[in-house]
């Protein structure tokens, strides 16, 4: 069966596709998603963590290897919506100083962009999927932008802890900006704070991309077709001009979807995997990789949380799974004297039963059950997100073993290097001191393996074609009509959750590929 | 007295709900009701100083050792029947000292102290003026106690399980405890008042055996009817706030909850069997009806401590109430049944058609189920919710704002409240939403009345 030939096809209907998707089909083009899941429906979301498990699943499979093997915790996806379907919706943003840390510290990369390229974005995203917080609270931190279109959200008692104990130790805490609205909002709904959006919000008051770029998309006749796994970019005889993709339908029949322009919208770790096994005799090392720097520079944020067991009932069921407040505070990229690298904080945030087990992983049996007991009371949590540089030996590379479709598997080398270490230390201590303060009697800070989040690089963007893979907009250097995107473009990953910045990067991407269609569709 | 009721004050009662939220009849006629009383008492000084009682010398407080532990025993499982703890313990008091607030439409009557103080508790009474005050509502000094002791249905007790609670009561510990001046309007501060009240509705027969009923329906009747006083608050009161036996078992409203009706008016989907309150009243739910709240999660606490033989009688002859499921009533259960089986279900509407349902689905759906979903240990089915089909929203709006059982360390259903988290208006429309989706009854009225009056 032949499919007909499309201006667009978009590999992965998660936040970068979606946004790609939506701006282009507005722009009057054929687009087709192909997603590797289910065409999951805001009807499918249930707030139950039974149920929600089923659209966790953390996308395709992986080999892990190094000191800091990269370990799933839901910052991936699979089907329609992708990660973005049960993420936490935090919104902080990208602070100028990521953009110049080779400048600045001499240290890593540079972006080829500044915080003034996407700050516009950050804006025109802000109106189009829906951001409430408080814009100019965040001023003392960044370059004043635009308000939210939404005032803060409700803040709950584990808020107002955490408030009064930062403030008791100077640390500067500000309304949360996420993705939720506070208010109804473009025809979705306030949020409920039930404290489930982990699970799929399936109110639409979270702005996952099946209520935001994917529904604009749907609207302007974009096609998602969903159990579609993609295998490779096809590439014309010469090897200069990607024609399409090869996927696997849902009963595994091998399909092929040309397209005047292909992106790579697929999970940071699988475009490069796809990349590398699109390999022809014209590009040997795999499509887009002049450079040999294709699964190259991945980086993962770190984690350090602090706990607290309160005496009192804070409801700590209630509430967002993202946060009720947060810092820049730390963000500074040389905030501790032996560490490196950029921290962002957030604190307050809601819990269900495994939270409640989860909090303490050392625990077993009754006295488990006890913590438990007083967790599902008085639990509450900060936390803070930690930076790695970039470094060149944490990689996407293929293996020989192959999956179903004889696709080779790949694996994620991943290790953390000294600063980062120092860094997750010194925020574990950081936060332990806000903890303390909070006057609970029983605060903990686990130092077990050290943990791995959001999944960033692999298919970075530069100024040319020698050191990187993209450029700012995601247009391949190799391959003018092969786009990649999503936060594997990054070249550094900041400390602030991605999402609000890989849809910023993507609808900036996908106004300059409309700007310049002519030319690089041909 | 006028519309004194014993008014159960439950974890979800709080008790301090305020005149209005203790809906009674009599609320409006207030002047007549005076003049009613009036009438009575005077009619009681003529028929001969018929007020008038005698009182009972002190005595001095009992050795515990000098009840035997059986009696004791016994007694503690009569005491739990009896829900006596509820009224008299106060919000984080000791049990059985008292103080506890009963809000009623004439005033506020505090739960008198019943542990062994010789002072300010029930150490100095001697067993015939216990016998007596629980008989005849009338205090060992002679005072007549305000019906909200519900002796009007322990006159029934027999005298040997009266003799028992005394028992178990002076083998507590001694709590001194003086339980604050009642606050009550006049005249309903005459208590010699309240003997005429009794001259009318306190039955000093006793129980009589319905020699054609089995020995557990009778021993159920006993309780029922007596000690467990089950109709004062599921027996709607008249103008004088006494119970209308003419509409015995019919359901009332009380501290803003509704007590549903037990008989053949009862709303449930489902009929009840005995073996189904049985499980209800021992449990605390039934899959097929509901899940204990407000007053009621007080009575069920209360009866974990009964043997369940006592349970099944109590259930067997609360069953008989309503008589035969008709036909019509069998049916009624059936289509719930299969509604509650995913029969007829829709995928879930659009929130602009019904915005309640995705709020059904963000803070519901996930224990409760959904259209072709149920959870692996579902919560009640919302189809077979007896709350949901209730003529008034009062109970579904205080199980919504406050939840279920957060009692710590307590098993049984559990729900949190989401009074913190949900707007009146999302409570409204989610309401209207389970109603129209899980049930075939009309459109709840005074809903927002009701949310309104709840958050109070």
């Amino acid at each position: 069966m032949a499919n007909e030939k499309v201006d667009v096809v978009i590999v992965g209907a998660g936040a970068s596709g979606s946004a790609f998707a939506a701006t282009l089909a507005k722009a009057g083009k054929k687009v087709v998603l192909l997603d590797s899941g289910p065409d999951w429906k805001n009807e499918d979301l249930i707030s139950s963590e039974m149920w929600g498990r089923r659209i966790r699943p953390a996308g395709p499979p992986f080999l892990h290897e190094g000191k800091n093997p990269f370990g799933y915790v839901g910052q991936a996806g699979w089907g329609v919506g992708g990660a973005a379907l049960h993420y936490f919706a935090n919104f902080p943003r990208y602070l100028p100083t990521d953009f110049k840390m080779k400048s600045e510290h001499n240290k890593g990369l540079d972006w080829p962009i500044s915080y003034e390229d996407v700050a516009p974005y950050y804006d025109k995203v802000a109106d189009e999927v829906g951001v409430s917080g408080d814009a100019k609270s965040e001023e003392i931190w960044r370059p004043a932008g635009k308000p939210y279109p939404m005032p803060p959200m409700k803040v709950f008692k584990a808020g107002q802890i955490w408030k009064k104990a930062a403030d008791s130790v100077g640390m500067r805490l500000v309304p949360a900006a996420v993705g939720m609205n506070s208010v109804e909002y473009k025809g979705r709904e306030a949020c409920i704070y039930d404290g489930w959006c982990s699970s799929g919000c399936p109110t639409g008051a979270l702005a996952n991309p099946l209520v935001t770029y994917l529904a604009e998309a749907r609207a302007a006749k974009a096609e998602v077709r969903p159990m579609s796994t993609v295998t490779r970019v096809l590439t014309n005889a010469e090897g200069t001009r990607a024609i399409g993709v090869e996927y696997f339908d849902g009963k595994r029949e091998r399909q092929v979807q040309e397209a005047s322009i292909v992106i790579l919208a697929a999970w940071t770790g699988q475009n490069p995997r796809i990349l590398l096994n699109s390999a022809t005799d014209k590009h040997p090392n795999g499509l887009a990789n002049k450079s040999g720097l294709v699964g190259k520079y991945i980086m993962t944020h770190h984690i350090a949380n602090a706990w607290a067991m309160m005496d009192e009932d804070v409801q700590p069921h209630m509430g967002t799974v993202g946060a009720q407040y947060m810092s820049y505070d730390r963000y500074p990229k040389t905030t501790n004297p032996n560490a490196f690298g950029s921290s962002y904080i957030v604190a307050g945030t809601s819990f269900k039963m495994h939270d409640y087990a989860g909090s303490r992983g050392d625990l077993f049996g009754p006295e488990l059950a006890a913590h438990m007991k007083k967790a599902a009371k008085g639990l509450i949590r900060m936390n803070m997100f930690g930076e790695e540089k970039p470094n060149a030996e944490n990689r996407v590379e293929l293996v020989t073993q192959k999956d179903e479709f004889g696709m080779p598997l790949a694996k994620i080398v991943h290790s953390y290097d000294e600063d980062a270490v120092a860094l997750w230390n010194a925020n574990i201590d950081a936060g332990a001191k806000v903890a303390k303060a909070t006057g609970a009697k029983e605060t903990w800070s686990p130092r077990g393996g050290m943990p791995t989040s959001h999944l960033h690089g692999g298919t970075i963007m530069g100024k040319d074609g020698g050191s990187s893979v993209v450029d700012s907009y995601g247009q391949t250097h190799d391959i003018s009509n092969l786009w990649i995107a999503g936060p594997g473009v990054f070249p550094t990953e900041g400390a602030s959750n991605p999402t609000y910045t890989i849809f910023a990067v993507a609808r900036r991407g996908a106004d300059q590929l409309v700007s310049k269609w002519g030319s690089v569709a041909g | 007295m006028g519309c004194l009721r014993h008014y159960p004050l439950g974890r979800g009662g709080r008790g301090d709900s305020g005149l209005s939220e203790a809906r009674c009849d009599a609320r409006g006629n207030m002047r007549v009701i005076r003049g009613l009383l009036i009438a009575i008492a005077a009619l009681g000084v003529i028929v001969g100083g018929y007020a008038w009682r005698s009182s009972f010398a002190p005595i001095d407080r009992p050795q515990a050792s000098s009840f035997p532990v059986e009696n004791v025993k016994a007694g503690a499982v009569l005491a739990a029947i009896g829900n006596c703890a509820t009224c008299h313990t106060r919000d984080g008091g000791a049990a059985y000292a008292g103080g506890r607030p009963i809000v009623t439409p004439f005033g506020t009557i505090h739960a008198t102290n019943i542990t062994p103080d010789p002072s300010t508790g029930i150490g100095g009474w001697s067993e015939p003026a216990f016998i007596r005050a629980v008989r005849e509502g009338v205090s060992r000094d002679g005072r007549h106690l305000y019906p909200a002791f519900p002796y009007d249905h322990m006159a029934k007790m027999a005298e040997s399980d009266i003799k028992n609670v005394y028992a178990f009561l002076m083998t507590r510990r001694a709590q001194v405890s003086a339980s604050p001046a009642n606050e009550l309007a006049f005249p309903f501060n005459i208590r010699s008042l309240v003997a005429g009240w009794k001259l009318f509705f306190l039955d000093r027969g006793g129980f009589t055996q319905d020699a054609s009923k089995t020995a557990e329906w009778n021993r159920g009747a006993y309780l029922v009817e007596g000690l467990a006083h089950c109709g004062s608050c599921h027996t709607p009161r008249n103008v004088l706030g006494a119970e209308d036996k003419s509409r015995a078992y019919a359901g009332a409203d009380v501290q803003g909850w509704t007590a549903p009706a037990l008989g053949a008016t009862s709303v449930a989907a489902v009929p009840w069997t005995g073996e189904r309150l049985a499980e209800y009243l021992g449990k605390g739910r039934s899959p097929q009806h509901g899940v204990a709240a407000g007053p009621m999660a007080d009575v069920i606490g209360n009866l974990a401590q009964v043997p369940d033989s006592d349970i099944k009688a109590m259930a067997t002859y609360v069953a008989s109430l309503a008589g035969a499921a008709t036909k019509e009533r069998q049916e009624r259960g059936a289509r719930a049944i299969a509604r509650a089986g995913g029969e007829g279900a829709v995928t879930r509407p659009a929130a602009a058609a019904a915005p309640g349902a995705s709020v059904y689905a963000g803070a519901c759906a996930g224990c409760h189920g959904e259209a072709g979903r149920q959870p692996l240990d579902p919560a009640l089915n919302l189809a077979l919710s007896t709350t949901v089909r209730a003529a008034s929203p009062n109970n579904l709006v205080r199980v919504v704002l406050g939840g279920i059982g957060r009692t710590d360390n307590q098993p049984g259903p559990h729900m949190p409240g989401f009074a913190n988290a949900l707007t009146d208006k999302q409570i409204g429309d989610l309401l209207e939403y389970v109603r129209a989706n899980f049930t075939d009854r009309p459109v709840f009225a005074g809903l927002d009345v009701a949310i309104r009056k709840a958050r109070q």
